[in-house]
């Protein structure tokens, strides 16, 4: 997680306090969960304790006072090298929409239907996808925060490759019969797609 | 002129009615079948994607709802008309008021300046030079060509013709636009703008078919309707 | 009613690419030389039987008696035009060089058609129906068709200034333009606008079928045109019996007509005869080629032949006639070379028959280059069309001149054996004509003519060739420009 340097960022344009950091942060990650006052304040701390931030002293508008932190040359630094290397191309093996299609591929002698599996995939994705785009195309005036407008299009586009993966996965369904996993005990089924011709032989 | 000329008012005081209705649709490219029996009804004020894999049917589907192909079996209606009961004058009085169709290749005429290239639906409909010329220049500055009236598509851009097309598509403001990849060479501003006045169309209670395979243009749509191997293989309502 | 305002139709026909321009233009010159010969015709046809004319004056006399008396033919035309008896063969020739300016209308008006076919589905696709297609099509053919026939007046003029006045007396080949044949200019240029705009509306036809070949018809085409100029000419033969029997005018008219009808059906049969060799995979030249180092060029000379058979046909049918002429000719001119009795005392006759001889020959040549022409502007348009295919040719390796020759051969493949088998067919069957009618079938007297048709045949072959390597050396500036690699950038 780079949280600590997400936070040297949000220190780069000038010194701020917690809060202050806090609601930063969550307007320019409008997708993610809001971050938590705990963890501001724990990730600043290690951040002091390593150098890369210091108190630069105390801040009150009538409030209660707080701690106004600024980023350090070390962090600075710190910063910069983290954007210079890239994000590790890792995919995201851990999504439940492989698990899914995958386990569909596998069972489809067992009386699962891959193609309404996928199909019905299709449809949640799509209607999300529809969501998203109606959100920033119907707002008269084009009044959506641009954050919110990049966080929309990262998601739809991730969709769209989710999408994409789908079909490939359709394509070898179809290219490849069942009968070819390793897991099937029955192999004189043919790969055709209504449920009927899926039951399990008896 | 016959009877059952086509007169699109009446069409549309009946909101109810499709559009585009298309029965038991088959057609073959020589002895390769392209369409299978396929079915589709377009109502008003929808978006319908048409998607599949490439091979699928669906510029097929586009050319024989358009009327520019011929369907072996089936009926195709297009605003209440069956194309099948127009002569050939009717079906082309049909496509130049009431249905724009941007195709995916050489949709401009070569050797026109765009001005009088986008302005062709409307002077085919015997509208003098001088109207048709104004209303063609609105529709290229909508595309934001306003600049490019005296070039012939030779010296546009892959992305300006195709804009040029959509200019010239909706510039006799049809009820009806068929659409085959409409924004597939398009950068994201110039096919956010085209996308924009296609569903200008919608918007004024007419319909959109577009055939596509870019999944993000077709979750725009109301309805996905998903060719394989010349059949329907889903019609999905996404609304 | 196409709902077209004429405004728009004109901004439709307007030619606005180099294919177009070359169409409007070469359809403009097929419309002005028709023209100038149906002009030249009329004036033939309409010229009287006033002694200025044809140097015979006939009086009648007080008894009922006529006298001829022979008087200077003060308009100087050559004996051909200025005999009444004589004017059906000018005419026949007149109407024989109409049919190579009609090949050159047919190909002029294909200039173009692949652009001309894709820009009309366009119109289609935003509404314009058949009838508007056609309308626009006919706009501009007409159009063109009418320039020409304009043309025709000044053309003929000029025609009369350099082959009449400027001639010696009795050599003149142009009669005067009397004042009635304005008026038929006037017909003529509305009945060529007619026929332009006919062939507008015809030209849809083709297109919507598209240009595919179909050799398997043609084969049994020829067959039947061959047999119809067999039967033309089994008639004539039969005929040299029966006009005696007839009124002299009638039989005149009737075996000229039946002469027309032999020498179109054969021509039309080569045309067709050669349009299918065109289509047809000619593998054994082109191995022979390929052995002899030169396979490349025999592929592309075949493809290029093979993609217009149009062309080549009506190329071919003309020079077919040409090489009837041909042929005739070098028969008529031995013939006339071994008659001792006329070389020893009657040099007026030989300047007489050899004149004739000539002027046919002459004839034969204009209608060999119009031919030429149109076969140029169709392997012109071609390169035109075909320039990326061309210039991915180039991208291959194969370089300008290497193409310029592709040209060369493809010309020479329609021309040369066109004109050789016209000159062998006319010139053995007017000497076999001519032998029977003097009762020789096989004496000297008929040999001796007959063995200058294979000299014949092999000058006009190796002619009709260098000729084809002149046109193709004059292409070279468009097969350059077809060859530009820039030209795989378009679409």
């Amino acid at each position: 997680m780079a949280i600590g340097e997400v936070h040297l960022a949000l220190l780069l344009s000038g010194p701020r306090h917690g809060y202050d950091i806090k609601r930063a942060h969550d307007a320019w990650f409008p997708a993610e969960r809001p971050l938590a006052f705990g963890q501001v304040y724990a990730t600043l701390g290690r951040l002091v304790r390593d150098g890369h931030a210091e108190v630069v002293g105390t801040h009150s508008e009538g409030g209660p006072e707080r701690t106004v932190y600024a980023i350090t040359g070390s962090g600075r630094e710190r910063l910069l090298t983290w954007l210079d290397e890239p994000a590790p191309p890792a995919g995201t093996t851990g999504e439940e929409i492989i698990r899914k299609t995958v386990v569909a591929l596998h069972s489809t002698t067992s009386g699962a239907d891959a193609e309404r599996v996928l199909s019905a995939q299709r449809a949640a994705h799509l209607r999300r996808m529809r969501q998203l785009q109606r959100r920033s195309t119907e707002q008269p005036g084009g009044d959506v925060d641009l954050a919110v407008r990049l966080a929309d299009r990262h998601a739809l586009l991730h969709l769209d490759a989710d999408l994409r993966w789908l079909e490939e996965a359709a394509e070898a369904l179809r290219a490849q019969p069942p009968a070819a996993s390793t897991t099937s005990t029955t192999t004189t089924t043919t790969p055709t797609t209504t449920p009927d011709d899926q039951e399990p032989q008896p | 002129m016959s009877p059952d000329r086509p007169s699109s008012p009446d069409v549309l005081a009946e909101p109810a009615h499709p559009l585009v209705r298309l029965a038991g649709l088959t057609h073959a490219h020589g002895r390769t079948p392209a369409l299978r029996g396929v079915d589709l009804e377009v109502g008003a004020g929808t978006a319908v994607a048409v998607t599949g894999a490439s091979g699928s049917g669906k510029s097929t589907l586009l050319h024989v709802a358009a009327g520019l192909l011929q369907p072996d079996a089936g009926s195709v209606q297009l605003l209440g008309h069956d194309l099948a009961r127009l002569d050939d004058a009717e079906r082309a009085q049909l496509r130049r008021r009431d249905v724009g169709i941007v195709l995916q290749y050489g949709q401009l005429v070569p050797d026109l300046p765009l001005l009088d290239g986008v302005a062709l639906p409307l002077l085919l409909d015997g509208s003098a030079l001088g109207p048709a010329r104004d209303a063609s220049r609105a529709a290229l500055a909508g595309v934001g060509l306003a600049d490019a009236e005296d070039a012939v598509p030779a010296e546009l851009s892959g992305g300006q013709a195709q804009l040029a097309a959509v200019a010239r598509a909706l510039v006799a403001q049809p009820h009806l636009v068929l659409a085959d990849e409409p924004v597939a060479s398009l950068d994201p501003a110039g096919a956010a703008l085209a996308l924009d006045l296609l569903w200008g169309v919608v918007a004024r209670g007419g319909a959109l078919v577009l055939v596509t395979h870019d999944n993000v243009l077709a979750a725009r749509c109301d309805r996905e309707v998903r060719l394989a191997h010349g059949g329907v293989q889903h019609d999905l309502d996404l609304r | 009613m196409s709902a077209l305002d004429r405004e728009v139709v004109r901004l439709l026909a307007r030619p606005r690419t180099a294919a177009d321009r070359l169409r409007s233009r070469a359809t403009t010159a097929a419309s002005a030389g028709t023209g100038v010969v149906l002009l030249l015709l009329a004036a033939v046809l309409g010229l009287g039987d006033d002694p200025a004319t044809t140097g015979v004056e006939v009086v009648t006399q007080a008894d009922g008696s006529t006298l001829w008396t022979a008087v200077t033919p003060t308009a100087g035309l050559v004996p051909f035009i200025a005999e009444p008896g004589l004017r059906p063969g000018v005419q026949l020739g007149a109407l024989l060089l109409v049919l190579p300016f009609a090949a050159l209308a047919v190909q002029a008006l294909r200039v173009g058609a692949v652009a001309r076919q894709q820009r009309e589905a366009t119109l289609v696709v935003v509404g314009a129906s058949q009838r508007d297609l056609r309308r626009v099509r006919v706009q501009s053919t007409a159009a063109d068709a009418a320039r020409g026939a304009l043309w025709a007046a000044p053309a003929y003029l000029v025609a009369w200034l350099l082959l009449g006045v400027a001639l010696p007396v009795g050599a003149r080949l142009v009669p005067v333009p009397e004042p009635w044949l304005a008026l038929v200019w006037v017909v003529l240029v509305g009945l060529l606008t007619a026929a332009g705009a006919a062939a507008g509306a015809l030209l849809g036809r083709h297109g919507r079928h598209g240009p595919a070949p179909r050799p398997a018809r043609s084969g049994r085409w020829a067959w039947a045109w061959g047999a119809g100029a067999v039967a033309c000419l089994g008639l004539l033969a039969l005929g040299f019996e029966l006009p005696w029997a007839l009124p002299a005018d009638l039989s005149v008219f009737l075996a000229f007509s039946l002469l027309l009808g032999a020498l179109l059906c054969l021509a039309v049969c080569g045309g067709v005869v050669l349009a299918r060799s065109a289509v047809g995979s000619p593998t054994r030249r082109v191995e022979r080629a390929a052995r002899s180092g030169a396979g490349a060029e025999a592929v592309l000379a075949a493809a290029q032949r093979r993609a217009n058979p149009v062309a080549v046909g009506a190329s071919g049918a003309v020079l077919v006639l040409v090489g009837i002429c041909l042929g005739v000719c070098s028969v008529f001119v031995t013939a006339l070379a071994a008659t001792r009795d006329l070389a020893t005392g009657y040099a007026g006759d030989i300047a007489f028959y050899g004149g004739g001889a000539v002027l046919a020959c002459g004839v034969g040549l204009v209608a060999a280059a119009v031919a030429l022409v149109s076969l140029a502007l169709a392997l012109t348009d071609q390169l035109a069309q075909a320039r990326r295919a061309v210039a991915a040719t180039v991208a291959m390796g194969c370089d300008v001149p290497r193409l310029v020759e592709v040209q060369a051969r493809a010309l020479a493949a329609t021309a040369v054996p066109s004109a050789v088998v016209g000159t062998l067919v006319g010139g053995l069957a007017y000497g076999t004509l001519q032998a029977s009618l003097d009762g020789e079938w096989l004496g000297a007297r008929a040999l001796l003519p007959m063995a200058a048709v294979p000299v014949a045949a092999v000058v006009v072959g190796a002619a009709v060739r260098l000729v084809s390597c002149a046109v193709a050396e004059l292409l070279t500036g468009r097969v350059r420009r077809a060859a530009a690699l820039e030209n795989l950038r378009t679409p």
